[in-house]
């Protein structure tokens, strides 16, 4: 029995050390101590040691010259220490890598991820305080920018939710924040024009939908655009929910189902709800933020 | 007519040249990329660090790749080499100059 627990033993011992020497093993592939010291820097700076090891592997078989991988590395190392998510840094490396870009374009590539990160990290600190859900607006935000929403767009959204949230509940100004990116970014996705995206957006919370009814309409829109191209059919969707559509009958029945059901609206509307606010874009809102349309 | 009728065919050629579509099935999802007289044709996406999955053809010129399911991820396709975003519903720009496409699960 003792032979054959000190057996066991040894054996876990063994294979415990070669998968250590493994790891070791990826330092040693890279031979220039500078590169070494560059992946220490980046896992000091909170980038996970895997996924340093990982993109430095893959800019050296791209055949990256020493310079341009501790190049890219240091950036890396930099955002991360910002406190920007390093995991989209990676990704982005190994994207680059896989399409067979230079070095300088991957380099330029980090900063446009890097900056993306920090403007909507500044932003969504403005609207939403709990640090979970922060992160999750920041990273919606970010993806919502990399489908192409426009900074300008942004703001106007920004302020028409800043204006929501004054006679909301902390908690549901949060989630509305939230759906309301989530429903803005998914029309980026589908290649609705930023302005067009950001207008819908903005007519819905001026109609005073809530967090519920950003979710209807977002799916709705997703089932809707399967049949009709989204770039028609947000004007269409910003017409009727400025008209006070009802999200749930848009939801059960998509555009053209909705009949005479409209949204009832509190006389205290301060967005100009009435039927046919917002006629143009931004009357209301007190912030000087979207006079009209913008001509795109 | 006759020249709405020529458009209509060149434009069915052009599409039957590179289309593309993604599949649930038991496997996972199957990517299939309609792409005549190339030599290869490779997958990369987002779930596994954009680590090459090759395709292998079908008859008719269908390149066929399967993935696991279930999370959002981006993709594109390296066909001969060069990089192919084929047409998808959900696209976003790559910061190199071209797009990527993305999969989302629940729709």
């Amino acid at each position: 029995m003792r032979i054959w627990l000190s057996t066991v033993c040894v054996l876990f011992l063994l294979v415990t050390q070669v998968q250590g020497e493994d790891k070791e093993g990826d330092f040693v592939l890279m031979e220039s101590q500078q590169i070494r010291a560059s992946i220490r820097h980046m896992v000091q700076a909170g980038v996970p040691k895997e996924q340093a090891l990982k993109m430095t592997r893959r800019m050296i078989q791209n055949r990256f010259r020493e310079e341009q991988v501790i190049r890219v590395n240091a950036k890396i190392q930099k955002s991360a220490e910002l406190g920007l998510p390093a995991e989209d840094l990676v990704d982005k490396v190994l994207e680059g890598t896989a399409k067979g870009v230079s070095a300088q374009s991957l380099v330029t590539a980090l900063e446009r991820v890097a900056a993306r990160h920090a403007l909507a990290a500044k932003e969504s600190g403005l609207l939403v305080r709990e640090r979970s859900r922060q992160r999750t607006l920041t990273r919606i935000m970010a993806q919502a920018f990399a489908a192409g929403v426009e900074e300008e767009d942004m703001l106007r959204l920004r302020n028409q939710l800043l204006l929501r949230a004054r006679n909301l509940p902390d908690q549901e100004q949060e989630d509305l924040a939230l759906e309301t990116w989530r429903l803005t970014r998914e029309l980026a996705r589908l290649g609705v024009p930023s302005f067009d995206a950001a207008i819908m957006a903005n007519h819905a919370l001026r109609q005073r939908y809530n967090t519920i009814d950003m979710i209807r309409v977002r799916r709705s829109f997703l089932k809707d655009s399967m049949n009709t191209p989204p770039d028609i059919l947000v004007g269409r969707y910003s017409v009727a929910i400025r008209a006070g559509a009802d999200s749930e009958d848009l939801e059960k029945n998509g555009l053209s189902g909705i009949g005479g059901k409209q949204r009832p609206r509190s006389s205290s509307d301060p967005f100009g709800g009435g039927q046919g606010a917002g006629g143009s874009e931004g009357s209301g809102s007190g912030h000087g933020h979207g006079g009209g349309s913008r001509g795109r | 007519m006759k020249l709405y009728a020529v458009c209509c065919f060149v434009l069915l050629f052009l599409a039957g040249c590179s289309s593309h579509s993604v599949k649930r099935g038991p496997e996972g999802l199957q990517f299939r990329l309609r792409a005549k007289d190339v030599r290869s044709v490779v997958l990369h996406c987002s779930l596994d660090g954009y680590l090459p999955r090759r395709a292998s053809v079908e008859e008719n010129g269908v390149w066929v790749v399967t993935v696991p399911a279930g999370h959002a991820f981006r993709y594109f396709y390296v066909v001969d080499g060069k990089v192919l975003t084929p047409d998808c519903r959900f696209k976003e720009r790559d910061d190199f100059g071209n797009e990527n496409c993305l999969y989302v699960p629940f729709l």
